[in-house]
């Protein structure tokens, strides 16, 4: 089988957070991946890394022979880093504070020569503040920030140009929680709109192949209106149409169905599952158990930044192998 | 549509940078060769405009309208007797003497009188006219027998004067002598503030505000025609006016000091007008200048009404209506396109993998964005207009200077390109503030739903976010030309002739202030109106509702909430 995108030890800070841990991940022409997983686990922001919406801070990405992102950086170096950066700033704010408080008693000792309280006030404060001022971090052995810089400058990483990138992005589309459609073009101009400026097909084509896609999603009827004057799940229905006309290899779906009401849920994955059965390779983030059970081949159960538990969904849900994930598949049957 | 609009703005702008251009190489007046002679035309008797040209009158350069009163007739009497090319050139009063040290103009012919002050700036020649000082006063209060001949004495005149106030126009010899002569002689005598044109310092007088004006007696005939059944005039006897100061009850011309040569000829030539021509000159002056402006001399200005008044200016009215509406238009127009350029630059954001290079140059761009729109939007317009005009001056660049000759002059001439360039770049430092707000207010989501979908950022903003943004400021976009209409009338400091500058005119040739300010409010009111019109329709059509006066359709869109 063919493997259509390479991912390997995909790791992202926010900061000193880390938010993708060491994340690779193997997919196949067809695969149709369900991404399950509680809320804050960084299944979202694992999505938005593949595409390059969101840089990840280590990692390799590689779709067919062609390496995209690659950075190799030591992952325990890492998180030494993000933690002395987050000390570095709380003993700034801690020195500050303690001066502030140690100027404010030297002040009223000054204006009040013998007030025997503001004396031994005073005595505190400025110990106090000794004692920031003497911590470690500022020694060299407490984090060694040359050495860590040489590390960094010497891994070897590699970026593409802005334009490749926009090139990968075609390749992989993706559709969002929140639609995105572009507000100010009516349904049929957000099909054409990427293909004439970004695939320069010409727009009689171009024209054809979203009034194919919106068909296919069951939009035909409503090519001439507004955005705003659509349901949410027709505006996600129309947001797959879109994706669809840039012919990508890969569609990544971001909840795209969390921001709508039940009724609004099934036409949409509808939809999505007769994308899967024609073929098409999928990536979904999602809360829809029974999706993920009945039309994926393959399921990734995600929590802290980590890939707890994979397999086919016959396995992840019938037979799961961590406390963890039983415990999650409960809660979520009780709902 | 769109190619033309943007064609159009191009072409406007080139227009602009050619003028310049052209103005660069024009050569100022410096040679005596003509007589370029600066005037208010709008000081009667001395100088006022008409529309109509008679063998009174000279026209006025740059313009259709004309020049009437005693000083067009000695520049008619020193043009023929030194053989000269006479230009008449209108100016305010107060850049009269900065436009004659700069070379705008060779001589000053505009009532001026010769004081120490001024002496210090420029030369004069010997007087062109002396005459005697006199008050405008209602004719109730004039005590019998009163004539210029039977004079009233000084102390009479305090006697009357007492508890009283005084008025006269700002910066003129009057209103000096008030103070030397009465405010500070006797307590009760009150010196108002004065009043920016003789007119309107009538109107005080004629009101009742002011008891009395002093001015030269020719001044006050003529100010008398405003309200020719209450107004007079009081005779005074001379002898108190110090030697110094009855100088400065004669007019004569400036020139630029250093200039003898001129000032030589020009004496000479004054020396051989007799003192009675001059007096039957200044006479049917300000006969002249009583007379309605149409020209048949038979219906007195005080007989107007408003729409009389609307009707007989309604040439210049209008040229002043277009005049403002291209300032407005264009002004919002060109400044949308330079507020987006500023609202780029304050958006930049420098991000710590920017080389060093891209960061210094994005500071820059920053901090240039955020000087302009700082120092424009916390200037009045008005102060930006004047520092760019003697600005200008100062590198050589005068906009004055600037005439396309023909019938479009009328309305489009240098001083109108300059308010022009004024009045965008002060629009551009709000569209600035206020593209940046509709860029900030558009959905982040909006931006990676393009960047999905491979396009580049400078592609998502300009098809995708920019259209966004504007539309929803649109509402704050068309405030800035409802506000644009009726602030260029703050232009008119550096005599751009729009709405409010040929209101001001007409109501100085025609004394009727109150008609005339009430048809500019209602004009502005017309205006603002027909933009705010405008402006719904493009919102409208933006949103996609078809805009149409057909009852049922509204009927039946009803029906559905």
């Amino acid at each position: 089988m063919e493997t259509l995108l390479k991912i390997e030890n995909i790791a992202k800070f926010f900061g000193a957070t880390q938010v993708l841990k060491d994340i690779s991940l193997t997919v196949n022409k067809g695969d149709v991946i369900s991404i399950i997983g509680p809320s804050g686990s960084g299944k979202s922001t694992f999505l938005r890394c593949l595409n390059l919406l969101e840089e990840p801070t280590r990692g390799k990405l590689t779709y067919l022979d062609k390496t995209y992102f690659s950075v190799t950086k030591c992952k325990d170096d890492f998180v030494d880093y993000a933690r002395y950066q987050d000390d570095l700033k709380k003993y700034e704010e801690k020195l500050i504070e303690t001066e502030d408080n140690y100027a404010i008693y030297k002040n009223k000792l000054i204006e009040d020569r013998n007030n025997k309280e503001y004396k031994i006030k005073c005595k505190e404060a400025k110990k106090e503040f000794d004692n920031v001022r003497k911590h470690p971090i500022l020694k060299k052995d407490y984090f060694n920030k040359e050495a860590y810089e040489e590390i960094i400058k010497n891994s070897p990483s590699f970026t593409i140009s802005q334009k490749e990138i926009n090139e990968i992005r075609t390749h992989i589309g993706m559709v969002f929680q929140s639609f995105n459609l572009f507000n100010n073009f009516n349904v049929l101009d957000n099909c054409i709109l990427a293909q004439t400026k970004v695939l320069k097909r010409k727009y009689d084509e171009a024209k054809e192949i979203a009034i194919k896609n919106l068909t296919s999603v069951n939009m035909q009827d409503r090519m001439n209106y507004k955005i705003s004057e659509l349901s949410g799940g027709q505006k996600q229905r129309v947001a797959i149409a879109r994706t669809l006309s840039m012919n990508p290899s890969i569609i990544l779906f971001d909840e795209p169905t969390s921001a709508l009401d039940p009724e609004m849920v099934n036409e949409v994955l509808s939809v999505m599952k007769n994308l899967a059965e024609n073929g098409m390779t999928m990536i979904v983030v999602t809360h829809e158990m029974n999706f993920a059970k009945n039309v994926s081949n393959k399921v990734v159960f995600m929590e802290n930044g980590y890939i707890v538990e994979s397999g086919n969904p016959k396995e992840i849900f019938e037979n799961p192998q961590t406390e963890r994930l039983r415990e999650f598949l409960k809660l979520d049957d009780k709902n | 549509m769109k190619k033309k609009i943007f064609s159009f703005f191009f072409l406007f702008l080139a227009t602009i940078g050619l003028t310049s251009l052209v103005s660069c190489g024009e050569d100022s007046t410096a040679d005596n060769s003509r007589l370029v002679i600066g005037m208010e035309c709008g000081y009667q008797p001395f100088n006022w405009t008409v529309q109509k040209a008679s063998e009174y009158t000279l026209p006025i350069d740059g313009t259709n309208e004309f020049a009437d009163g005693y000083d067009i007739q000695i520049a008619k009497y020193l043009s023929e007797d030194l053989d000269r090319e006479v230009i008449i050139k209108r100016t305010v009063w107060d850049s009269l003497i900065t436009d004659l040290n700069a070379g705008n103009i060779n001589m000053v012919l505009a009532g001026m009188s010769s004081t120490a002050e001024r002496r210090e700036q420029i030369d004069f020649t010997d007087p062109y006219l002396t005459s005697d000082l006199a008050f405008l006063i209602q004719k109730e209060n004039i005590p019998e027998g009163n004539s210029a001949e039977n004079p009233l004495s000084y102390e009479d005149v305090l006697r009357l004067f007492e508890g009283e106030s005084l008025i006269c126009q700002r910066g003129v010899v009057g209103d000096e002598l008030i103070e030397t002569y009465f405010s500070s002689v006797d307590e009760s005598i009150q010196h108002n503030d004065p009043a920016n044109t003789y007119p309107l310092a009538a109107m005080d007088v004629d009101q009742g505000i002011s008891f009395a004006m002093p001015a030269e007696v020719p001044v006050c005939e003529a100010m008398v025609n405003i309200s020719p059944n209450n107004l007079g005039i009081l005779y005074v006897d001379q002898s108190f006016i110090s030697d110094v100061d009855k100088e400065g009850l004669s007019v004569s011309i400036g020139i630029k000091k250093g200039n003898d040569e001129l000032r030589e000829d020009l004496n000479a030539s004054l020396a051989k007008l007799s003192n009675e021509e001059r007096g039957k000159m200044m006479g049917e002056a300000a006969q002249r200048s009583a007379q309605s402006d149409d020209g048949s001399g038979e219906t007195t200005v005080s007989e107007q009404n408003i729409w009389t008044l609307f009707i007989n200016n309604f040439e210049l009215i209008g040229a002043g209506i277009v005049d403002t509406i291209i300032l407005a238009v264009f002004g919002t127009g060109i400044g949308l396109i330079l507020g987006i350029f500023i609202a780029y630059g304050k958006n930049l954001k420098i991000k710590d993998t920017d080389k060093f290079l891209v960061k210094s140059g994005k500071g820059i761009l920053i901090g240039l964005a955020n000087i302009y729109s700082t120092v424009l939007r916390g200037t009045p317009m008005m102060v930006q207009a004047l520092i760019f005009k003697y600005g200008c001056q100062a590198i050589g660049l005068n906009w004055g200077n600037i005439n396309f000759g023909g019938d479009i002059s009328n309305f489009f001439n240098g001083w109108f390109i300059a308010g022009l360039i004024v009045i965008t770049l002060n629009t551009a430092a709000y569209m600035g503030e206020i593209v940046r707000s509709g860029l900030n207010g558009i959905d982040k989501g909006q931006i990676e739903g393009a960047r999905s979908l491979g396009m580049s950022s400078t592609r998502t903003s300009i098809t995708i976010i920019l259209p966004q943004a504007l539309k929803n400021a649109l509402p704050t976009i068309g405030n800035e030309l409802i506000v644009n209409i009726k602030d260029s009338s703050v232009l008119n400091v550096i005599a751009v002739t729009e709405l409010y500058y040929r209101m001001m005119n007409i109501a100085s040739t025609t004394f009727a202030f109150l008609d005339a300010y009430f048809i500019l409010a209602i004009i502005y009111l017309v205006l603002t109106l027909i933009a705010t019109g405008a402006l719904k329709l493009i919102e409208k059509k933006l949103d996609g509702v078809k805009f149409s006066f057909n009852p049922f359709r509204w009927a039946r869109k009803k029906e559905v909430f």
